[in-house]
């Protein structure tokens, strides 16, 4: 049989909470093969499955380096190639360099730390992938992903057992 | 006021309310749309005859060659500047009221940032030379002068706009999954792109979190630099009144004042044209209010002191903008203190003032017109005199005209913008479902609230 996922779908956190221990416990389920899909966040520890490093801040700091010698370049720099003398000021003034800078260090540092979080996200992502349209509507999903049957049969018994209100089978992709 | 924490709904039951103003188009909305479009309209076919006959059109002349579109540049940047800045330090905070607020008062930065970048293209007189203000290679090798506190000023604006619709649209991105699953045809196939594929798995949340962190935290920094950056357009000139170290920080607190008298404009209107009184309760209006009468009197320190400091110098240069303040321009004056002192010290010192909507919506419009006048005093009285020529400047059609435009071109885009996006973000407002709840501690009910940390 071919892999599959169980989507299970729960009214109640604690529901949900029990149905992912009994699919790591008794279901034997790796990390990487559960998945909590829900329409608002919980509190960190609540509803867990992902444990993957997240590098924002890193991505966030580099590119604010980035942005300061963009700056630098663009205030300092093309002032060098277009020589306008003012009112005995330098020609690359360091207040207006530092302003530059500044403001194209929040401009890097804020757009890379966006697009490094749809990156980690994995999103955009326009594949057709595991859902169900009444997680939007308030049921937390706790997805399964099965690779023969037997582990399925095994998934959706654990899911009702812990008080699913549906749990079916999807055969789409899991991540 | 414990009596007024949010009555339980159910998701759907949310979800139902949040889209209502998407899923349904009543006449109302195509009637409003329909009269700040005929008004920026309007203004938009003055702003061509502006440009047919030059920028004299406004009645700027010497001494004064900043008049009504610098004014409404000020105006709107200012009221720009509060939106995000709200929903940031709420968030910030762990303010669990800011989660009915958040999305309208970030949807009004957008939109009022948007209307203050097009005054700069109107006022430099040949717009569409526009721009030679942009850095890039060309065949004279010329490159804008970045000595210039006005190109600082293009700069942050660009910046700022950019980094306020990151911040709107990442938190718009959850709720465009939930329009995804309740809109057909066209509409569906928008929020599927807009959605971005998104799951609501606990990868994206624990990632959204984290961003938002990142976000909150950046961009207090990035509208405090805006507005420094506005005051320094006038502080880093030679103009006497203009050339003041206060003006940074004091254009910082006027834009505070101003921006949060338009949350409350905007909370009032969004509440009662979609039918959001569930959501957005007195309370809100009440701690909005309690902000809004900090600031004020914060502003009038600032206020009085730019003119204190100025008068008492005794410098017969720096004399001459308070005297024409207090001559030719003493009804300007008037509208300041009647609207942005007496009015609000009067009305948000009281409790009950600040629990009732259409007073605090009152608050706000006073508010703003007395930062607008605020503006005009900035702006006009202290180059009224300089070295060769004495001036004056009353407004005409076409400064009016243009200056109705504005607010015409905010309300067309709020309005538009309120047909696309949920107005109230459903997340964060169901979220409050599962981190905000009632303990019962001794002989009374107690509101208990689940806090985390704003950067994971």
């Amino acid at each position: 049989m071919a892999e599959t996922t169980v989507l299970g779908l729960f009214e109640e956190i604690e529901q949900a909470a029990s149905a992912l221990n009994r699919l790591r416990g008794e279901g034997g389920k790796a990390t990487e093969d559960l998945m909590v899909m829900s329409s608002v966040p919980f509190p960190e520890g609540v509803l867990e499955s992902d444990k993957s490093p997240i590098r924002l801040t890193t991505v966030t700091a580099v590119f604010a380096f980035v942005g300061i010698a963009f700056g630098i370049l663009l205030a300092g720099g093309t002032a060098q190639l277009y020589l306008i003398p003012g009112g005995g000021k330098p020609i690359s003034p360091a207040p207006s360099i530092g302003i530059i800078a500044y403001e194209m260090m929040m401009l890097f540092a804020l757009t890379a730390a966006f697009i490094a979080a749809l990156y980690e996200m994995r999103l955009p992502s326009w594949r057709s992938k595991v859902y169900d349209t009444r997680i939007s509507e308030g049921l937390i999903g706790i997805a399964a992903h099965c690779a023969d049957e037997e582990q399925a049969e095994k998934a959706e018994q654990l899911c009702r057992d812990a008080g699913a209100a549906d749990v079916r089978r999807d055969a789409r992709a899991f991540e | 006021m414990y009596d007024e924490l949010p009555v339980p709904l159910t998701a759907a039951q949310v979800n139902t309310d949040l889209t209502r103003n998407i899923t349904q188009t009543g006449w109302l909305w195509w009637a409003i749309l329909g009269l700040f479009g005929s008004v920026f309209g309007w203004g938009a076919l003055v702003f061509a005859y502006q440009i047919y006959n030059g920028m004299g059109a406004y009645g700027n002349n010497r001494p004064i060659y900043w008049a009504l579109p610098i004014i409404n540049f000020v105006f709107w940047a200012g009221v720009a500047l509060s939106g995000t800045m709200i929903s940031a330090i709420l968030r910030l905070l762990h303010a669990g009221w800011r989660r009915s607020l958040t999305r309208m008062t970030e949807t009004l930065t957008v939109c009022a940032l948007a209307v203050a970048g097009v005054f700069p293209l109107l006022h430099i007189g040949r717009n569409w030379t526009f721009f030679w203000m942009l850095a890039y290679p060309n065949e004279r090798q010329l490159w804008p002068n970045y000595k210039s506190p006005l190109l600082w000023d293009a700069t942050a604006i660009s910046v700022y706009l950019t980094t306020s619709v990151i911040f709107w649209y990442s938190g718009l991105i959850p709720d465009f999954a939930i329009l995804r699953e309740r809109t057909q045809g066209w509409r569906r196939t928008l929020y599927t792109v807009l959605c971005l594929g998104w799951r609501g798995t606990d990868r994206e949340w624990r990632r959204l979190k984290v961003l938002f962190g990142i976000l909150t935290v950046m961009i207090i920094p990035v509208f405090v630099s805006l507005h420094t950056i506005v005051g320094w357009d006038f502080g880093m000139s030679i103009v006497p009144g203009w050339h003041s170290n206060i003006f940074a920080p004091y254009f910082v607190c006027g834009a505070l004042y101003s921006g949060c008298g338009a949350v409350l404009i905007i909370m009032y209107c969004v509440r009662r044209s979609f039918h959001l009184e569930q959501y957005i309760l007195p309370k809100h209006f009440d701690n909005i209010g309690k902000v809004l009468f900090s600031i004020s009197l914060l502003w009038f320190y600032f206020f009085a002191g730019d003119a204190w400091s100025d008068w008492f110098s005794r410098d017969p240069s720096h004399i001459n903008w308070l005297y024409f303040m207090f001559h030719g321009y003493k009804w300007v004056l008037a509208l300041i203190l009647v609207f942005g002192i007496l009015v609000p010290f009067s009305m948000l010192a009281f409790g009950k003032v600040r629990r009732t909507p259409w007073l605090m919506l009152l608050v706000g419009i006073s508010v703003n017109i007395a930062m607008f006048s605020e503006r005009v005093t900035v702006v006009i009285p202290a180059p009224s005199r300089n070295i060769l020529t004495w001036g004056n400047y009353t407004p005409n059609w076409v400064g009016i005209s243009v200056t109705a435009g504005a607010i015409g071109l905010f309300g067309f885009l709020y309005t538009l913008l309120s047909k696309f996006i949920p107005i109230v973000s459903i997340w964060e407002f169901r979220e409050g479902d599962h981190a905000e709840g009632l303990e019962r501690v001794g002989g009374g009910e107690m509101p208990v609230v689940i806090r985390e940390e704003a950067i994971g």
